[in-house]
């Protein structure tokens, strides 16, 4: 679906301000995988998946969507934005219109669809993240945080993209309206999206990602497995990262001596396996 | 395109103009920009010219740089020029395709002193505000005000509105940007079509702008209440200003230059 291929960014090249922002990332993000960007900040995950929807073009290197060269001259950008759909960080604050029905429209709109059709893709992805009907003729101003997060993602998933990217969709939001959106995202990846989530949580990331990329200073600094990953409890503290708490205690009653399996990091897994050690301690 | 912008942004660096006082540096900045409107003859623009390529340098800024705070403002320069040439009464230099429409001698002079009048403009404010932090700046422009309070004028007010605005110059662009990829990125089309068609697409971009500034607004306002900000009564700077002797004398170099731009012209030597 996405590759790059050595793709470099600089900002602002020539001035006193320049900035390699992300350097060498050659990666390939395969339809149907659901897979976690995690970096320090400054680490280059923004600029990174702007590539992914052609709104930054690389310095170097290449990226290809669905095997298109996004920085060829002929490509169609406004078919590989459709394609990719890319959601910002605090999108609420881009609401433009009075109601949310108009504001998810948006995309549709763009895409010059029938007065039908839009209707339709905007009901959809409503229900695609939870937004009650009534909501839809309110102002998005007046929503809830949680609520106005989650129509602004609507007005990217009405376009109906192959591919969501989402850049920390959970800043700022309280542990329930946390909890329902990844809840949401992860119900659209069982229904066939392709899913890229930055995040700085490495909680969302464990209950969500099959697959992570950490990024470091601009450069991809291990790609593998959510396992994979989390084992590398050492590695990820020398970038500033760590695992995720509970890994942390599974890795403490590790060296305890209990005997724990491998990819234990979400607290449901956990209590799972808590849950088994005591009964089979019972049994004994 | 936004980007390109420096009108308003800070160039760090430690060079002399860069460590004038402030206060002199907006004195001479008005007078730059005064002077500029009596200048006739290219020869005095010449003197500009060298002056204004010579302070930046001095600054340690490459030129090009600055001089691409002009590209924003290449339509309002295109547009002034073009009134300009086309509305001047006097000889007819030539006709706009067979149209009454004419271009006059007069015109055509008046034109190429506005763009230069617009651009020195445009490039030699940048240079004082590339230069200047923007508190050094307000402090310079209250100090310059003080003498003023005694009549009524805000001097404080004044200062720091004006710095809050320079300050958010860059802030706004970097979100106009953002707010221009939020919205491409959901199929808005800012590139094709008419120029028509170009400024509608521009028009979403107006709300998420102003909600963002607001936003804005409201936190600074509470961010300086929290911190027990209270206008300009009693109180002290962090950084006391000194007006050097060199400095005193670089303006007095500077002013006598520019008064040597306007008087060429007057001299009658081209
Ligand atoms: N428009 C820009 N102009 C100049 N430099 C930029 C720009 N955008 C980002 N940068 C710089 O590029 C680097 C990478 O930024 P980026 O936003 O991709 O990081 P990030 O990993 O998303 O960080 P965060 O977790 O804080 O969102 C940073 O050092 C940043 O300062
Ligand atoms: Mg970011």
């Amino acid at each position: 679906m996405i590759k790059t291929q050595g793709l470099c960014h600089v900002y602002q090249p020539g001035s006193p301000f320049e900035k390699h922002a992300i350097e060498d990332i050659s990666l390939h993000i395969q339809k149907g995988e659901f897979v976690g960007i995690i970096g320090h900040t400054g680490s280059g995950k923004s600029t990174l998946i702007q590539h992914f929807n052609a709104l930054e073009m690389p310095t170097s290197g290449k990226v290809y969507v669905d095997g298109v060269d996004t920085s060829a001259p002929k490509a169609d950008l406004r078919l590989i934005r459709r394609k990719v759909g890319l959601v910002f960080q605090y999108p609420e604050h881009q609401f433009m219109e009075e109601t949310v029905r108009k504001d998810i429209a948006f995309g549709p709109s763009n895409l010059r669809l029938s007065q039908r059709d839009i209707e339709e893709c905007v009901l959809e992805a409503a229900a695609m993240v939870g937004l009650r009907p009534e909501l839809l003729d309110k102002s998005p101003f007046d929503l809830s945080g949680g609520e106005k997060r989650r129509a602004a993602i609507a007005g990217v998933l009405a376009m109906r993209p192959g591919v969501l990217v989402l850049d920390e969709p959970t800043a700022g939001l309280d542990p329930a309206g946390r909890d329902e959106l990844l809840t949401r995202i992860k119900e659209m990846h069982e229904n066939g999206l392709t899913v890229v989530l930055v995040s700085h949580s490495m909680e969302d990331i464990a209950k969500t990602a099959q697959r992570i990329i950490v990024l470091n200073e601009g450069r991809i600094a291990m790609d593998g497995s959510t396992a994979y990953v989390f084992s590398h409890a050492d590695e990820l503290g020398a970038m500033g990262l760590s695992v995720p708490q509970v890994s942390v205690v599974m890795a403490l009653l590790r060296k305890q001596g209990v005997s724990i399996p491998d990819a234990v990091y979400t607290v449901d897994q956990a209590k799972r396996v808590i849950i088994g050690l005591y009964n089979k301690a019972h049994k004994e | 395109m936004l980007k390109d912008i420096t009108l308003g942004q800070y160039y760090p660096g430690n060079s002399p103009v860069h460590r004038m006082d402030p206060r002199l540096k907006i004195l001479l900045t008005v007078l730059y920009a005064t002077l500029l409107f009596f200048i006739k003859g290219f020869l005095g623009y010449g003197v500009v010219f060298i002056f204004t390529v010579g302070v930046i340098g001095l600054a340690g800024i490459p030129v090009p740089y600055v001089v691409r705070g002009l590209r924003p403002l290449f339509f309002v320069i295109v547009f002034t020029a073009a009134i300009n040439i086309f509305m001047t009464p006097g000889r007819t230099a030539f006709r706009l395709f067979d149209t009454p429409i004419a271009a006059t001698h007069e015109g055509i002079y008046m034109a190429v002193y506005m763009v230069l009048r617009l651009s020195f403009l445009v490039v030699g404010t940048s240079v004082l505000t590339l230069t200047s932090s923007p508190v050094a700046l307000t402090d310079g422009l209250e100090r310059l005000l003080g003498p003023f309070k005694k009549i009524g004028v805000p001097a404080h007010e004044i200062a720091m509105m004006m710095s809050i605005a320079i300050r958010f110059i860059p802030t706004l662009m970097e979100e106009t940007q953002k707010i221009i990829k939020a919205q491409k990125a959901r199929g808005a089309d800012f590139e094709s079509g008419n120029i028509f068609r170009r400024a509608k697409a521009l028009t979403p971009i107006l709300v998420p702008l102003f909600m963002g500034a607001f936003r804005r607004a409201d936190e600074l306002a509470l961010a300086m209440e929290s911190r027990c900000y209270n206008g300009g009564e009693n109180r002290t700077r962090l950084k006391q200003m000194h007006m050097t002797l060199s400095d005193c004398l670089s303006a007095a170099i500077a002013a006598l230059v520019l008064a040597a731009a306007v008087t060429v012209g007057y001299m009658g030597i081209l």
